[in-house]
């Protein structure tokens, strides 16, 4: 019996979707241009080709370095405490369980700036459209944060489906990212991530800020306090707090991580405020000079006591 | 999927995005027509937030907005068809000077915020307004 007949041969659902996702990016920018809506950020061209670009160069980094990731976990199978095959039901449960441990991986992504170094790129646009989904990270796999699906192979989820299930949890996200579609039907938004609650993740108003970090089911960022609603009256903004002024992808790319080692590697630093810069949220620092998300949040209750309390936005602040 | 065919695909599906959101008006340069301009675009993405004063740079490329209760600064620019907007630290506008009688010059300072762009002022008052925001006084 060779390997073949023991593992499927799950497909690359990443790859067979591109036809896909260029035909909805289609189908959205004749929309958009439809609606004309003032407020909506719309198409840009280089932001655009910027997103695509970083699309491209995460698909090329998956095929360079995608093994490490691979290799750790077929190294870490043969320490299974179970088996759960390749069933519909092994499926969907893989499914649900890495969606869970992705939601783990965004939240820390949001948390940790040794995470963030990588993540921050696909916030980087101050649009929000289905291109805006493809501008995905080229240097995952060095934060090392594959081994959040360790725990997954050790209770007997193959390697293989994990990365089939992980497939179809990217496919899910891509058609969030867009302003065309407003509030879906409320049972839908209260189970699954929609492109409302997905505007909310990526806007920088002080209310949305670290919130909504769910792949596809919204259900954790309800169970683990992190879920803010859309609200009218506050459209999202998107992009960074710090925006960045360029559309080149390498600076995109590596923007952050460049910046990240020049604060740790600063001179009269201590050990522990080294590692403070690579590992403390974003916007930390050893003196307290940059804003952090909750003094941004606080700054901003100050500003609004009336929004002291309300989702995403604490209930008091000290003066 | 075979890598070449993967290949093609990408490359004619970026190609024909990008065409389509160009000829449909992606790439339109603009400009602010006024300060007014300006900050209507500013107050279109930060609602909440209290505005002292906008000041436009020649050419109308970018605009500086200076916000209200020592709330800092915020760069606008221009890039192709739609805004950018950066709000600034200290740090940003490190290099902030006078190279003229008439004009000032600022250079955000990390390369990132629209990386090179010099702002150019014909409006005197933009110095006085911008100098309690950073810790450099403009003696150069």
């Amino acid at each position: 019996m060779n390997l073949d007949q023991l593992v499927p041969n799950y497909p690359d659902v990443t790859q067979i979707a591109i036809p896909f996702f260029v035909l909805a990016i289609v189908v959205e920018i004749f929309l958009l241009r439809r609606l004309r809506k003032e407020q909506l950020a719309g198409f840009e061209t280089r932001d655009t080709l910027t997103s695509l670009m970083m699309g491209v160069g995460n698909v090329v980094a998956g095929l360079l370095f995608g093994f490490i990731a691979f290799g750790v976990l077929m190294w870490a199978w043969q320490f299974r405490v179970y088996d759960f095959g390749f069933s519909w039901w092994a499926i969907l449960l893989c499914f649900v369980v890495d969606d869970l441990r992705y939601y783990w991986y965004h939240r820390i992504a949001h948390r940790s700036r040794w995470v963030w170094a990588e993540h921050i790129n696909h916030h980087s646009s101050q649009h929000y459209n289905l291109s805006t989904a493809l501008r995905q990270s080229w240097t995952g796999t060095f934060t090392g944060m594959f081994i959040l699906r360790i725990p997954l192979v050790l209770v007997g989820f193959h390697p293989v489906l994990i990365a089939f299930v992980g497939g179809l949890n990217l496919i899910y996200q891509f058609w969030i990212h867009t302003e065309a579609i407003g509030k879906m039907w409320r049972p839908f938004e209260l189970i699954f991530n929609t492109p409302s609650h997905h505007r909310v993740h990526h806007a920088t108003n002080p209310r949305y800020l670290d919130s909504n970090y769910a792949g596809t089911l919204i259900i954790w960022d309800r169970m683990f306090g992190s879920f803010v609603e859309e609200r009218d009256e506050d459209m999202p903004r998107y992009g960074l707090v710090k925006n960045i002024g360029t559309f080149n992808p390498v600076k995109v790319a590596f923007h952050e991580w460049w910046a990240m080692f020049a604060d740790a590697a600063r001179p009269g630093l201590t050990l522990r405020q080294r590692f403070g810069y690579l590992f403390m949220p974003p916007g930390w620092s050893h003196d307290g000079s940059r804003e952090d998300t909750a003094r941004i949040k606080a700054d901003y209750v100050r500003r609004h006591p009336d929004q002291a309390g309300m989702p995403g936005l604490p209930k008091e602040v000290k003066e | 999927m075979e890598l070449l065919v993967l290949a093609i695909g990408v490359v004619f599906g970026v190609a024909l995005i990008v065409s389509l959101v160009h000829f449909t008006g992606g790439s339109k340069p603009r400009r602010f027509a006024s300060a007014k301009d300006a900050l209507a675009v500013f107050q279109s993405h930060y609602r909440d937030v209290e505005v002292e004063s906008v000041h436009l740079a020649i050419g109308g490329g970018d605009a500086l907005v200076i916000i209200a209760d020592d709330g800092g600064i915020a760069h606008l620019a221009m890039l192709g068809a739609n805004p950018f907007i950066r709000l600034l630290s200290a740090d940003d506008l490190a290099d902030a000077r006078i190279v003229t009688e008439e004009i000032a010059i600022v250079l955000p300072a990390d390369g990132l915020s629209v990386a090179g762009r010099k702002l150019l002022f014909d409006d005197r008052t933009v110095l006085s307004e911008i100098t309690p925001h950073i810790a450099r006084n403009f003696d150069n």
